[in-house]
């Protein structure tokens, strides 16, 4: 999510709508990046990443026509994905991992990411390899919400909106998702 | 909740984790591929070049500057249209309007208007009701309507020559309930064609007519006096005030009563006139009907 100076998300994709084509390059520019990683680690599968990947752009191309400024872009941008990435499980039947099967208690005792040590690049490295580890170890929910912050910027409000879920629930799913983490990451104290 | 931002540390809070964020950016800046980089923007400039611009994106960028147009043109229609009803009103016949107005629908001196005046004097009972529109006058010569000044100080003087005077095509009153042509007397009819040509009103009378001051601008109760205020039919012309243009006078024509009857009767007053001594009437009324008939036979007695 990253936005340089110039016209807003909103302003690109209205532009783009109305016929501006060079709006879209700009707007591609900036969340192509964001978007592909969601789809990479959320799929933990290149391939499938791909093929969803040009499916959501695919899909924001050939909305264009009805979009109307209502949120922040790159929330609903993160809707089409989130969609698309629904969509393609479920035709796969993949199971997800209900979060509210989840062990709150356990997460009492997780270290905060303060106590992480960052003593050297190489240790910075590594620890980047084991977080990602971590990252596809998470439940399908808490992974999604994570990623979905990290990537797309969103807040929690933000990421309830794109992946239909109340405040609450994408609150309870992103503060387990960073306990977890958090916990894994505790060997690099 | 176990977590809190509080209890753990963090400055985001317990949804929020600066330190791991940081880890997470190091692990990459994964990306798509260039070829489907390629693919995705090629195919979203083919999008919209195959669908250059939907209906309500147009709508968008031409709905101010039409609301504008459209705006304009009602304003501009309607600011014309109320200036024509203002015409039209103040040419109204019961408010007493110039005629000037009226000369755009007025038609010729025809057979079915005829070029003179009223003969009768106009009853306030004639005159028309609301929103019945008055006989259509003659036309008034537009310098007459418009080169002359306010006729208010004239207007009291002019007002018995009104009544009295031979009007003409161009100065007949165009409010005045002029009496419809008879249908029921075609005979009548036909004669008043062949007389009401143009080119037999006299020149003389033409120019009087033009030189007096616009008849719309009196009025309308100015024209109904009742028929007791006619004046008499003592056979003298009227007189045009040559600095005003008004005619001067109290009188109607002699023949006044007569201009929509048939040549004999015309010649039975002329004879009745003489008979009672009346012969400078007698004479005014056969110089008119001669006028008026040129090719009508007359009696020795006339000849």
């Amino acid at each position: 999510m990253s936005q340089d100076a110039g016209p807003s998300d909103e302003e690109l994709m209205s532009r783009y709508r109305d016929g501006d084509a060079g709006a879209f390059d700009v707007l591609y520019g900036r969340h192509k990046g964001g978007v592909y990683r969601y789809l990479l680690r959320h799929s933990r599968d290149a391939a499938v990443a791909e093929e969803l990947f040009q499916d959501v752009w695919m899909n924001l191309v050939r909305a264009r026509q009805g979009y109307t400024v209502r949120a922040k872009f790159t929330t609903y941008l993160y809707r089409l994905a989130h969609n698309r990435f629904v969509d393609h499980y479920r035709s796969k039947r993949h199971a997800a991992v209900s979060l509210d099967e989840e062990d709150c208690d356990a997460l009492e005792h997780v270290a905060d990411a303060g106590a992480i040590p960052l003593e050297s690049a190489y240790d910075v490295r590594r620890q980047a390899g084991e977080l990602l580890r971590l990252i596809a170890e998470l439940p399908e929910e808490q992974r999604e919400a994570f990623l979905l912050q990290q990537e797309g910027g969103l807040s929690v409000e933000e990421i309830a909106e794109a992946t239909g879920v109340g405040r609450e629930t994408a609150k309870s799913r992103l503060r387990y998702a960073l306990a977890k983490l958090r916990q894994g990451m505790a060997k690099w104290r | 909740m176990a977590l809190s931002g509080h209890r753990n540390g963090t400055p985001g809070g317990a949804e929020n984790d600066p330190r791991l964020a940081r880890i997470y950016r190091e692990a990459g800046d994964d990306g798509p591929p260039a070829h489907l980089d390629a693919a995705i923007l090629a195919a979203a400039h083919r999008e919209v070049g195959a669908n250059p611009r939907p209906f309500s994106a147009l709508l968008r960028w031409w709905q101010v500057p039409v609301s504008i147009a459209a705006v304009v043109v009602v304003s501009a229609s309607l600011v014309i249209l109320m200036r024509e009803e203002g015409t039209e009103r103040l040419t109204d016949p019961k408010l007493g309007a110039p005629a000037a107005s009226r000369r755009e629908e007025a038609p010729p001196a025809s057979a079915e208007y005829p070029i003179t005046a009223p003969q009768e004097p106009v009853a306030p009972a004639a005159l028309p009701e609301p929103g019945v529109r008055a006989p259509r006058a003659p036309p008034v010569s537009r310098e007459a309507v418009t080169d002359k000044p306010p006729p208010t100080p004239a207007r009291e003087r002019a007002e018995p020559a009104r009544q009295s005077a031979p009007a003409t095509a161009e100065s007949a009153p165009p409010f005045a309930a002029v009496p419809a042509p008879r249908p029921a007397d075609p005979a009548s009819r036909a004669e008043r064609e062949s007389a009401a040509e143009p080119a037999a009103v006299p020149k003389e009378a033409r120019t009087r007519s033009e030189a007096r001051a616009p008849l719309g601008e009196r009025p309308a109760a100015d024209l109904a006096k009742p028929a007791a205020a006619a004046a008499p039919e003592s056979g003298r012309p009227a007189e045009v005030d040559p600095g005003t243009g008004r005619v001067l006078g109290e009188r109607l024509p002699v023949w006044h009563a007569y201009e929509r009857e048939r040549p004999e009767k015309w010649l039975e007053r002329i004879e009745e006139l003489r008979r009672q001594g009346q012969g400078a009437a007698a004479e005014e009324m056969l110089a008119e009907f001669k006028r008026r008939f040129p090719g009508h036979p007359l009696p020795a007695a006339s000849r």
